[in-house]
């Protein structure tokens, strides 16, 4: 296996200078910290009105009620946070897509071309985000606040 | 004059010369200095892995005493309180010092090797990273040889574990123990992380990174953030109960439920950082049996790294039966919904590979394989418990215990035992025997589903955890003989486990470089392999360096054994972290006893903490003192100090 030093110099990600640190950042952070956040505050604002003394109300009080509006004001910035996250991906996949040989099969496959995987992940990581916050949705359906 | 910080390093070719000069530079001195001193990944690796094996037999035979003590109703082998303190001690010695460690111990070891580098990022915080571990290791077992052991569960909720319900030291044991082990644990999570993005082979782009090394760095993130609230708690327990501050008295204005969510906040994460990384050996070892890469390679890195990102939001599926409001949990719930779909990335893809490839069924593949069974059991179970309703019927009963035990005996214990079959050759350069590996797995594959399967009916009937004895006719009875001889046929397994290591570590037949045909780096190497690991520096062009001729899945090619030498001294090689574009050379330190004395200085410390005893504390913190200071003192060798101004 033996080869000359010109063999020692395959870059694995042609394409790289298409996607910036910030971008990238953007699209592999932006949508799990979104989740994250609307995670958090979310069962802040749900749980806080339940528990504003010691013992737990079997319902929120009239002057915490907006913590439910709250709640889904952040759950919906984040689902936005999300899937902006998930198209911006898929708008750099598109742009380097043929940065190594194979198609989406193989890149899901091997992983040729580290910046497509990267933009791959974006997608995935983005729109993965955003479901999970919207499956909190349910609960907001279905749910009572504070007595179960 | 020591060498310039930055020079172009020389690229060549392997031979004797080379390797006869590296062997000089990199191997660790014999004797008592050699042995405290030594940093070489390898050595640690593999004492990480014979601490933690030590360890599950003690767990495993504190098992088998609590299984004999409910074989029958009734029964009175124990006391109540020698039945706390089994349970807890059991608990605290298989999820503490045993399942993470051996992970640490495999990574320890193979990383490096994985990666084409000569050594870990920071080869002395790793040795120290061991000697913690041993150190808190002895420091929680002391407490529990001299009857003062943790006796509240691994979970040690308060307040049965304030001074108040709990006077003796048992606590006190557990607390300082425990913050010890999270010093290990944080000073491993920071190499790892700095290794997997700083050492990596030139070449080896971030999608090219071995799964476990994935699973590994993805465990390490999720230590570093999470160890401290554990630590934390741990801190405040013990200070509520020597220093009677309240944090968790409600008495005195505390939180008992500040505990629950302080300790779950890591041992929910901390759950995954114990499976990802052995998921990750049965996607690097599994493909190797099939004659085939793994299938959706991509998918299952990004499965690993969602797993743990929506892992820091189920804490509370632990708490569902607390009291908390009910919308609130939904939350959690719906993680723990959520969970399932990236973890069934790795379970697809490995039936996938099953199905696509040619398999070669050996022991390690009987192991491996056995992990999507015991997977899917253990991750049914634990679906069931993300349903609020249905968690409220099943918490505290033996059906948690049958899903604890398939999650971390199923995707940890039989993936690592897999993954002994398959590195012991490259460790050792002896196979372990075949013919003793196939009763080995059937023994414990059989005796596991015996002593764990019919949990989930005792749990079903009612039957509650941590009960030291039952009355008779309430429908147990006939299970539970059923759990106590599975329980013992389950050891025996275990026990020809290590028969089949012993016998073979000097008998078994010669491995060579590559018994299995593998495609990573760490098969390019001797069995076991010299001190710097690789002779040259490798290149890499593809995900499977030594299968490239046969997959062609790349023009180009990786280059093993002409790269940079590196051999002006003890040297590795630093890369960058997206693509290991090579950025400078770095010089490794050299053998130290500085990690050892420090943690002796911590045990030390530790124990006038405990006794109160201010002589041996000072004596202790002295000792760490001057540890520290001799480790931290800049050498002009390392480039840690400037040069002389030449006039």
């Amino acid at each position: 296996m033996s080869q000359g030093p010109e063999s020692l110099s395959h870059h694995p990600a042609p394409d790289a200078h298409k996607l910036s640190s910030a971008r990238a950042f953007f699209i592999l952070f932006g949508g799990p910290l979104a989740w994250f956040v609307q995670f958090n505050l979310g069962v802040i604002l749900s749980g806080w009105p339940c528990y504003p003394s010691d013992r737990r109300l079997a319902a929120p009080p009239p002057d915490y009620e907006w913590t439910r509006a709250g709640a889904m004001a952040v759950l919906v910035l984040a689902l936005l946070v999300a899937i902006a996250a998930g198209a911006s991906a898929q708008i750099m996949l598109r742009r380097v897509r043929d940065e190594a040989e194979g198609g989406h099969a193989e890149l899901a496959e091997i992983g040729h071309g580290r910046t497509r995987f990267i933009a791959l992940w974006g997608i995935a990581l983005g729109y993965g985000s955003a479901v999970a916050a919207a499956l909190t949705l349910v609960a907001f359906l279905l749910v009572p606040r504070c007595a179960g | 004059m020591s060498r310039p910080a930055y020079r172009t390093p020389v690229i060549g070719d392997d031979g004797p010369e080379l390797r006869a000069r590296l062997q000089a530079i990199w191997e660790t001195k014999p004797g008592l200095l050699g042995f405290l001193g030594t940093v070489d990944h390898k050595e640690i690796g593999i004492r990480y892995i014979v601490t933690a094996f030590l360890l599950l037999a003690a767990g495993g035979v504190e098992a088998l005493v609590m299984r004999l003590q409910l074989a029958g109703p009734d029964r009175r082998l124990l006391t109540p309180e020698q039945y706390n303190q089994l349970f807890s001690t059991h608990g605290m010695t298989m999820i503490f010092l045993y399942a993470s460690p051996v992970l640490s111990g495999f990574s320890n070891y193979l990383w490096p090797l994985l990666l084409g580098a000569r050594d870990m990022a920071f080869p002395r915080l790793n040795a120290l990273s061991y000697w913690v571990y041993l150190a808190a290791a002895i420091f929680l077992y002391t407490g529990f040889l001299v009857g003062a052991g943790p006796n509240d569960g691994w979970f040690n909720y308060v307040p049965y574990a304030l001074a108040e319900y709990n006077p003796g030291l048992n606590q006190d044991y557990y607390a300082l123990g425990m913050i010890l082990l999270g010093i290990s644990t944080s000073v491993g999570a920071a190499n790892f992380i700095v290794t997997a993005f700083k050492m990596r082979a030139p070449g080896m782009s971030i999608n090219r990174i071995p799964i476990m090394v994935w699973g590994t760095l993805t465990a390490s993130v999720a230590n570093l953030a999470v160890v401290p609230a554990v630590s934390l708690a741990f801190f405040m327990l013990w200070l509520d109960r020597r220093f009677g501050t309240h944090f968790f008295d409600s008495a005195g204005g505390g939180q008992p439920l500040l505990w629950q969510h302080l300790f779950w906040l890591f041992g929910h994460p901390w759950v995954y950082a114990i499976v990802l990384p052995a998921m990750g050996m049965v996607s690097d070892g599994l493909p190797v049996f099939c004659r085939r890469p793994l299938v959706g390679y991509s998918l299952v890195a990004l499965g690993t790294v969602a797993t743990m990102i929506l892992g820091f939001g189920v804490w509370v599926h632990h708490m569902f039966a607390t009291g908390l409001p009910a919308l609130s949990l939904s939350f959690f719930s719906a993680a723990s919904f959520a969970i399932t779909f990236p973890s069934l990335i790795a379970l697809a893809s490995w039936l996938a590979t099953i199905w696509l490839g040619r398999p070669v069924v050996t022991t390690a593949f009987l192991f491996f394989a056995s992990t999507i069974l015991l997977f899917v059991i253990g991750g049914v179970s634990g679906l069931m418990t993300a349903s609020v309703p249905i968690d409220l019927q099943l918490t505290d009963t033996y059906f948690i215990v049958a899903h604890l035990h398939y999650t971390i005996v199923g995707i940890n214990l039989f993936p690592v035992v897999g993954a002994v079959y398959f590195w012991f050759p490259k460790m050792t350069g002896r196979l372990l025997n075949e013919r003793l590996g196939r009763w080995n797995f059937w023994t414990m594959f059989v005796g596991f589903n015996l002593a764990f399967l019919p949990m989930h009916i005792t749990g079903l009937l009612g039957m509650p955890r941590r009960v030291y004895t039952y009355p008779a006719h309430m429908g147990w009875d006939g299970l539970n003989l059923l759990i106590s001889i599975g329980s013992y046929i389950f050891a025996a397994g275990v026990l020809l486990f290590l028969i089949n290591v012993a016998r073979s570590r000097r008998g078994g037949a010669v491995a060579g470089p590559d018994p299995w045909g593998g495609p990573t780096l760490e098969w390019a190497t001797t069995s076991p392999p010299p001190p710097y690991n690789f002779a040259v520096i490798p290149t890499i062009a593809s995900r499977h360096p030594l299968w490239e001729a046969a997959l062609d899945e790349e023009e180009a090619r990786s280059s093993i054994h002409r790269g940079m030498l590196l051999d002006h001294g003890k040297e590795a090689l630093a890369t960058s972290p997206m693509d290991a574009e090579p950025e400078r050379i770095v010089e490794m330190p050299e053998d130290s006893v500085g990690p050892f004395a420090l943690a002796v200085g911590l045990l030390v410390l530790l124990f006038g903490l405990l006794h109160f005893q201010p002589w041996l504390s000072a004596a202790g913190g002295l000792i760490v003192a001057a540890a520290l200071l001799a480790w931290l003192w800049p050498r002009r060798k390392l480039l840690e100090r400037a040069e002389p101004a030449h006039g």
